[in-house]
């Protein structure tokens, strides 16, 4: 009996030491997977204090490269200046129905494109780090562009989180409007 | 038990002890990624990408547009300009290339050669989406037969997926190639 209780014993230390050594990565994971949706559609929700809508949403293909699309997603993101500080930084990502991910273009010609695409011509740059610097009475405003299939185009999800929110995050539907290049 | 026989079980364990502390596989062994060989001319399919050779052959000078500037590198080895079609799978992917020469030694892209618009250093492969991009490695002529294209995601590659790809043909060997946008 007692040296079954040694075994016990030595059984729980081992995994405890398991679970301490292993809990800085879980959370590390956990930081950057989305696991915790709120779905909504393009009108957006409140995410630990944050409220994201999708603003526009619009899916450009030119006529000599019709298998795909660039997809300018305006975003707006409001709260008060700590829930905005929780969230640290902003990522904004697009997904269809088989969870393929799609990251904003960060290139110099993506900016271009932004204020050509943009109905108002202005670029607001992506959502990123600095969403507590902002004026707490404003809605922060970010442009990002995609390149997708068009066949994905009809089932696209904006998903939005934040270092700190993960691995909640918000998942809204949304319908591109489709423009035509010549 | 008897003095002898707990002698020789600790003798039967220093020595099991020993052998395993000198086959421990080493930190590279154990960490490196999971290597998939593909055939010459063959798509090869990673964890996040898959990829395929266009078209590769060997110049001793390269043009290149530098921001609007016309720049020409020499070399005292060869350039191998590898042309390849690639996607993501899962999710956009940036990838690293590397050249495995026939001796052993390994290539890395040239950082004399810039190609922002092509080099596939700097491009995103999307999922869905096969874009083209070139890979320009600055060796001695020799490593190139026998050699293959090495593939991995950009980042962390440990445990990894990475996919090698031997050349299906090598294009003539050209005195000046110039590489566009």
């Amino acid at each position: 009996m007692t040296r079954l209780a040694w075994i016990a014993i030595t059984l729980l230390l081992l995994l405890a030491t398991v679970g301490l050594d292993s809990h800085l990565d879980i959370r590390e994971v956990m930081r950057d997977r989305e696991w915790f949706l709120t779905r909504t559609g393009p009108e957006g929700a409140e995410l630990q204090g944050v409220r994201g809508e999708v603003k526009a949403i619009t899916a450009i293909i030119a006529q000599d490269a019709p298998d795909r699309a660039l997809v300018h997603v305006r975003l707006g993101l409001a709260g008060p200046k700590e829930a905005r500080e929780a969230w640290v930084d902003c990522r904004v990502s697009l997904r269809d129905g088989q969870n393929r991910v799609w990251l904003p273009l960060h290139a110099n010609a993506a900016d271009k494109m932004i204020e050509m695409l943009a109905p108002d011509g202005v670029n607001n740059r992506l959502c990123g780090p600095g969403l507590e610097v902002a004026q707490a009475d404003r809605t922060i405003v970010s442009d990002q562009l995609f390149l997708v299939p068009v066949a994905v185009t009809e089932e696209l999800t904006v998903h939005v989180s934040g270092f700190g929110t993960r691995p909640e995050a918000l998942a809204m539907k949304v319908a591109p409007s489709i423009r035509m290049l010549p | 038990m008897s003095r002898g026989a707990a002698l020789a079980a600790v003798l039967a364990g220093v020595v099991l002890l020993g052998g395993m502390m000198n086959t421990k596989p080493d930190y590279n062994s154990t960490f490196q990624p999971f290597v998939t060989n593909t055939n010459p001319g063959e798509e090869g399919m990673g964890r996040l990408f898959t990829a395929r050779i266009t078209e590769a052959h060997i110049a001793s000078q390269i043009e290149f547009d530098h921001w609007g500037e016309q720049l020409r590198r020499d070399s005292a080895g060869v350039f191998l300009i590898v042309r390849l079609s690639a996607s993501g799978t899962a999710r956009s992917t940036r990838l690293t290339a590397i050249w495995l020469g026939a001796s052993g030694r390994q290539y890395s892209v040239s950082s004399r050669v810039e190609l922002p618009s092509s080099g596939i250093e700097y491009k995103w492969f999307q999922p869905g989406l096969f874009q083209r991009a070139v890979a320009v490695f600055e060796l001695p002529e020799d490593e190139i037969k026998g050699g293959r294209l090495a593939l991995m995601a950009a980042g962390d590659a440990r445990l990894d997926s990475a996919v090698q790809i031997p050349l299906q043909t090598l294009g003539p060997k050209q005195d000046v190639t110039r590489i566009g946008p």
